[in-house]
């Protein structure tokens, strides 16, 4: 895992005034703060936080999966929200992995670790969390 | 402030005025295609979507308008867009 590189490219993000931030929480998370959700569901709320694993390997590695803190109103709408890949506590929060997976035929187009990183995996996660089930 | 101070400060000043947006909230300048109009689809392609996949809306403040990709923007500078795919699969590893 290359901190450095993954410092860059929130820096990038935080130019366009989107926070995130890097986690040690027994691994390496990143903490999206405040993403627009919703789309047009005018009973959601218009930003949630989005926890991301840093892959073993990264940025060899895909980033993959998404998670919501537990009581998310998102968590049952989005993609993959009802099928768990685990549960994390983070950030003084309890969050549930969903099964999201961009850049594994999940629409994403394939990883690219010349191009992609923690600062393109939020457009994923915007795409996610505006279509809605 | 000396001539270098005041030429640096100048430089700073016009590069902060250079043509830009952000897009996903990410900046994209001239050299990235920017301009002082530009299609959805030419926003949309900034950050790699198809256009025919694409959703375009400004970022702005309660303005969230959505934007055809064939509808023409007047940009103004470090103007604010979000780029979203139309579909979006999950629940599965290939």
């Amino acid at each position: 895992m290359s901190r450095e590189r993954i410092l860059k490219e929130l820096e990038i993000l935080r130019e366009g005034q989107q926070i995130a931030e890097l986690l040690s929480a027994g691994r390496d998370y990143v903490l999206y703060r405040g993403i627009p959700a919703g789309g047009a569901h005018p009973s959601l709320p218009t930003v949630t936080d989005v926890i991301v694993p840093v892959p073993n390997g990264y940025p060899g590695a895909a980033i993959d999966l998404a998670g919501l803190p537990v009581d998310s109103a998102f968590l049952p709408r989005v993609k993959g929200g009802r099928n768990s890949q685990g549960i994390v506590q983070a950030d003084g929060r309890t969050w549930q992995l969903a099964s999201y997976h961009p850049h594994q035929n999940g629409g994403g187009g394939p990883w690219d670790q010349m191009k992609n990183g923690f600062h393109t995996y939020f457009d994923q996660l915007l795409s996610w969390l505006e279509r809605l089930d | 402030m000396d001539e270098k101070e005041k030429k640096e400060h100048k430089e700073s000043g016009e590069k902060a005025h250079e043509l830009h947006i952000f897009v996903n909230r990410r900046k994209f300048g001239r050299g990235d295609g920017v301009k002082e109009q530009m299609t959805g689809g030419e926003i949309a392609a900034l950050v790699g979507v198809p256009p025919e996949a694409a959703v375009v809306r400004h970022d702005s403040g309660h303005d969230k308008a959505e934007i055809g990709v064939n509808d023409v923007v007047h940009i103004k500078n470090g103007e604010h867009f979000l780029v979203t795919r139309k579909v979006v699969e999950g629940g599965y590893v290939a």
